[in-house]
């Protein structure tokens, strides 16, 4: 091939150099290239002026990401199945949350790896939010068909357990049982409002079921909007961030 | 800082040299040393993709990139390359925006205003270049003092109406170069609610459209394309790969998107067997991209110059 790349051009010059004759124009011809890429680390010398120029944002941004807005109870973390505290506490912030917009959401889901980190016992920052969910997700609900609840049942499943709220459920030999969504039994021949993101909606993490909604609402806020917004209500309540394992998702390993 | 510099030179480029330089003789035309020193110019090419608004360093962290980035260094780098070199193209191939709560908090102005201090000439559109919607980007165009050039989104129905080019002109000490942009199909990619009427179009047929007028009707003597396709996939979707080849007249592709570490630029046969070059330097400007093209002026109707002569310094990242 590269020989091919360099043989050609002379060809193609032939009728150019007729053209050249023809023009008494300057004309310039690529002769060769160089590459070279430098590598931005430590060692490279700073623009000071730069630096200077964003230094006030940096310091603002910092005094906002530092801010305490809540407090947890104990810590909040993730590893673990069927259920996570972490995992808990979300789904439950988002249901909550997400009710105040449309009251008609029965159920919650996200996935495991959608949130990012954990919280620490103790003080929350701005900044802990922002680990947790660095994302623009936005939420979103769909009206699912009770076969389309069931595709995500099974994937839950499979995954052993995710984030959700409003659904309990029991697995035995990769099969769910006991399944409830807002207390009542599911049933597959009714529809359900899941809340969820516009991410996980659109198909993300193979849940190409969730892009066939018999309806679909996006509410517009951001999810982690939402979480900080449900931090601050528990704070100016005096509460704190709690979340319990609550068997919504219990593995009969028997 | 490290530069790392590696000449590849093995046995068959020496052939090949040889054989392009006894083309050279045969066609009767003068090799390139024989010009004065004035018939050479020196044309530079700066470049960075997916930037993702890293203002500062990969934080201290144990992670991979910690310590790396960061624009004050890229712009002390940048300052240095334009006191030794003359002519500079400082360019991005987008995603400018999102993945630092600078971004989150300023909204992209801290970008946009770095970005022009560093003298950057062109940027293209990323697909999170719309995270804060049309309006969102909008709103921090004035803090850009270079434009944003997308040839296949039509944003006739948009608030970007008159406000990003399909292409532009750069003039360097008599050296035409035309540089555009292309974009990727948003529907699927990013929320429909952020790119509103924005319409995209084949990015083939309108890059061999502006690519042809950049040549013809503009007589550019490098057309260089900034893409935020991505480099290849698995599967069937176009890419700067399939770009490369399935176009005339392109010399360079800038990419993006697919945060690719190229460990050297990739040359590509186009549809004329002419070399379209693809280079992308990974993403948050850990890296930058420099090419160098050297062009042989020509005055006066009976010289003619050599054509094509690639003599690569294959660099590592």
């Amino acid at each position: 091939m590269k020989i091919q790349t360099h043989f050609r051009p002379f060809i193609l010059t032939v009728p150019l150099w007729i053209a050249l004759i023809c023009s008494c124009q300057k004309h310039l011809t690529l002769s060769k290239n160089e590459y070279k890429q430098y590598g931005i680390d430590q060692q490279a010398g700073e623009d000071s002026s730069i630096v200077k120029y964003y230094l006030p944002y940096k310091e603002k941004m910092q005094a906002e990401m530092d801010k305490v807005i809540g407090q947890t109870e104990q810590a909040l973390t993730k590893p673990g199945q069927p259920e996570t505290l972490m995992g808990n506490y979300f789904a439950d912030a988002m249901l909550k949350e997400g009710l105040k917009k449309d009251p008609n959401i029965q159920f919650t889901f996200s996935t495991k790896g959608g949130l990012r980190s954990t919280f620490p016992k103790g003080d929350i920052t701005v900044s802990d939010v922002f680990e947790l969910m660095p994302f623009e997700n936005e939420m979103v609900t769909l009206k699912l068909t009770g076969a389309s609840v069931q595709q995500l049942i099974d994937f839950i499943v499979k995954k052993d357990g995710e984030p959700i709220s409003g659904m309990r459920l029991k697995i035995k030999d990769g099969k769910a049982y006991d399944i409830t969504i807002g207390n009542q039994p599911f049933d597959i021949n009714k529809t359900y409002n899941l809340l969820t993101y516009d991410y996980l909606a659109d198909g993300g993490d193979e849940l190409d079921f969730l892009k066939k909604p018999v309806e679909r609402k996006d509410i517009g806020i951001k999810l982690r909007d939402a979480l900080l917004d449900n931090i601050n209500d528990l704070t100016a309540q005096g509460k704190k961030i709690t979340a319990q394992l609550d068997g919504r998702i219990i593995i009969d390993k028997n | 800082m490290e530069e790392l510099l590696l000449t590849k030179t093995n046995r068959r480029d020496f052939l090949k040299k040889g054989a392009g330089a006894a083309a050279i003789f045969t066609l009767g035309t003068v090799p390139f040393t024989a010009f004065g020193r004035d018939s050479n110019v020196q044309l530079t090419i700066l470049h960075t993709n997916d930037v993702h608004s890293r203002i500062e360093p990969f934080p201290m962290d144990g992670s991979r990139n910690q310590g790396l980035g960061g624009v004050a260094r890229r712009a002390a780098l940048v300052k240095k390359i334009r006191q030794e070199q003359p002519n500079v193209l400082l360019l991005d191939a987008g995603d400018v925006f999102q993945g630092t709560p600078y971004f989150n908090l300023y909204g992209g102005e801290v970008e946009m205003t770095v970005m022009s201090d560093m003298g950057y000439d062109a940027a293209t559109m990323g697909n999170h270049d719309f995270d804060n919607g049309i309006a969102g980007f909008v709103k921090q165009l004035p803090h850009a003092n270079f434009p944003f050039l997308v040839s296949n989104y039509n944003f006739e129905n948009t608030e970007l109406k008159g406000k990003i080019q399909s292409y532009k002109i750069f003039k360097k000490q008599g050296i035409k170069i035309g540089v555009f942009g292309l974009g990727l199909e948003l529907n699927g990619l990013v929320n429909k609610k952020n790119y509103g009427e924005t319409v995209y179009t084949d990015p083939i047929a309108k890059a061999n459209e502006v690519a042809s007028i950049l040549k013809n009707e503009e007589h550019c003597d490098l057309i260089i394309c900034l893409s935020h396709l991505g480099y290849k996939y698995r599967e069937e979707k176009v890419s700067d790969q399939i770009l490369a080849k399935s176009t005339r007249n392109i010399n360079l592709i800038i990419g993006g998107h697919t945060h690719t570490f190229m460990k050297a630029p990739e040359d590509i046969l186009n549809l004329d067997g002419k070399v379209t070059t693809i280079n992308q330097v990974g993403f948050a400007g850990i890296n930058l991209g420099r090419l160098d093209y050297f062009f042989n002026r020509e005055s006066g109707k009976h010289k003619m110059v050599s054509a094509v002569y690639p003599v690569h310094e294959y660099g590592l990242a």
